[in-house]
């Protein structure tokens, strides 16, 4: 009994999604127009041949990884920039002082909106332009500075807020109690500040690459692009190959939706958080 | 010896705002002595302790220890708090051992030192565990092994079992005498519990406020171990008690 209870109660995650692929599909065999609603045995097609190559781009797959490593970069670039600064203006008032009102105005700029300045400052330069060895990469010979810019900028500013947040939600009584045990300095910040914020720090990251995901698009739609699953659904669109753009689509939920697990499996293991 | 010299502290708010905390405050407390800081709350005596540890700077007067000035924490003067006392991302066995850890004694020798420690309060067999598997008297316990294994001149304690419940209290209360006549350490204890205070201290330091001073330095020579239920103790906690009521 409790076997099959169990399954009912997996199962009922199913239903909506599979009744929606019906509709879907009902409709899109009314329709009968594949470049406004495609069939889903044509998405599915897509989706289930990823090495085959699409239209004049890469396959699925090698799409795919371009746009995992952008963003991979971009937001590798804003955890060595945020957390660092987020310890620094969370720790020390005179640096929150300092930096508080400019990033409170620089925040609420959404990523797409750098784009023509980022462009103007940035070109389409790309990462071979200075590491010349990487040129005869497939995958490396794709990765522009401004594609980093935009995924760096919507990744920094979760990240800094929620590690600023992590330092200041520290008991009082940690810091005071490591500082009468003998810390200061370097092993106070590696050893008691460091730990004791991870649990937020964390949730700034979860959120940060979700958000950098999000800004792959758009940044995958500049000038200079040639690869990755933004530059396929733009590229797909001018043929009108709506089959190509759904299936684009779910491959970029489907990763988002597991580097939202994985950090959420490692928040869900960082127990202490708001714990004494 | 710890020397407070006409210490006071004040505190001055963003807006110009100055709230004296502690005035002209000035007390001997001898090796080995256990003193016990005790008055209602916001009478100075939390903020006497953070003096001494070094965590606030006095605004007045000097604090010696052992003839040398007290500036800014240090692993000499430790401190057990009430609440968050342990590293919770910490094994027990690494949070005894963090102090010595500070100092840079090797990894073998801290975690040898830090047992002893443990089995000196009893939770040897706790080393491996999180602080979130303890219950709250075993955390303060474990706090307690931290602060005396980096063997330090004086041990503040604030209010360290006030969260703990009335069983628990008690039990800790007896703990800390056992391991007081083992590892004898200087204590200035702070509570605003009278018979706790006439339980453990040497000297009780009845203080009122704010700003916070001195109202009267009580000696309390009743023999060890003492009977909550004798009339000594009732007397000596009757008269702390009036000491207080008069402080309003």
């Amino acid at each position: 009994m409790r076997v099959i209870k169990r399954i009912g109660h997996h199962a009922r995650r199913f239903v909506l999604p599979l009744v929606l692929a019906a509709l879907w599909q009902v409709v899109a065999l009314w329709l009968d127009k594949q470049t406004i609603l495609p069939r889903l045995d044509a998405v599915a097609a897509v989706l289930f041949h990823p090495t085959a190559k699409i239209l004049i781009t890469g396959s699925l797959l090698e799409n795919m990884a371009v746009s995992l490593l952008r963003v991979i970069l971009g937001f590798l670039l804003a955890v060595i920039t945020a957390v660092p600064l987020g310890l620094a203006m969370g720790y020390f008032k005179t640096v929150n002082h300092m930096m508080d009102s400019t990033v409170e105005m620089l925040r609420p700029i959404p990523p797409l909106a750098w784009v023509p300045l980022i462009l103007a400052w940035m070109g389409i330069r790309g990462v071979p332009d200075m590491l010349p060895f990487l040129a005869a990469s497939p995958i490396w010979s794709g990765i522009q500075f401004s594609t980093l810019a935009i995924i760096f900028i919507g990744a920094f500013f979760p990240i800094l807020l929620n590690t600023i947040q992590g330092v200041h939600s520290i008991p009082r009584e940690y810091i005071e109690s490591a500082r009468t045990l003998g810390a200061k300095g370097w092993p106070l910040l590696v050893k008691i500040l460091i730990p004791a914020s991870l649990p937020l720090i964390v949730t700034g990251l979860r959120i940060g690459l979700g958000i950098g995901w999000m800004c792959l698009v758009a940044a995958e739609m500049m000038p200079g692009s040639s690869s990755g699953l933004g530059y396929l659904i733009w590229y797909a669109y001018e043929l009108l190959r709506a089959d190509i753009i759904v299936a684009g689509m779910v491959a970029i939920g489907v990763i988002g939706f597991f580097m939202d697990r994985g950090f959420r499996r490692l928040e869900s293991k960082l127990f202490w958080g708001g714990m004494g | 010896m710890l020397e407070l010299a006409g210490v006071g502290k004040v505190y001055s708010s963003i807006n110009g705002e100055k709230i004296e905390a502690v005035d002209n405050l000035s007390l001997v407390i001898v090796e080995n002595e256990l003193v016990c800081l005790v008055g209602r709350s916001g009478c100075g005596k939390t903020t006497t302790l953070r003096l001494i540890a070094g965590l606030e700077t006095p605004t007045r007067g000097r604090i010696l220890l052992s003839g040398k000035k007290v500036e800014g924490p240090s692993a000499e003067r430790c401190v057990v708090f009430q609440r968050y006392t342990l590293f919770p991302w910490r094994s027990v066995l690494a949070n005894v051992a963090f102090g010595l850890e500070m100092q840079g004694v090797s990894r073998a020798e801290r975690e040898k030192t830090a047992l002893d420690y443990l089995a000196l309060v009893g939770l040897e067999d706790q080393a491996r565990a999180y602080p979130v598997e303890l219950s709250g008297g075993m955390q303060q316990r474990v706090a307690v092994a931290r602060a005396l294994a980096t063997d330090p001149q004086v041990l503040l304690m604030d209010e360290p079992f006030g969260a703990l419940d009335a069983q628990t209290r008690a039990v800790l209360q007896q703990e800390l005498m056992r391991i007081w006549r083992v590892d004898r350490k200087t204590i200035v204890f702070v509570t605003h519990d009278i018979q706790e205070a006439v339980l453990l201290a040497d000297r009780v330091v009845v203080m009122q406020g704010p700003p916070g001073h001195i109202r009267e330095i009580i000696d309390c020579d009743l023999p060890r171990p003492r009977d909550r239920n004798s009339a000594a103790f009732m007397d000596m906690s009757d008269r702390i008690h009036l000491l207080l009521e008069g402080a309003e």
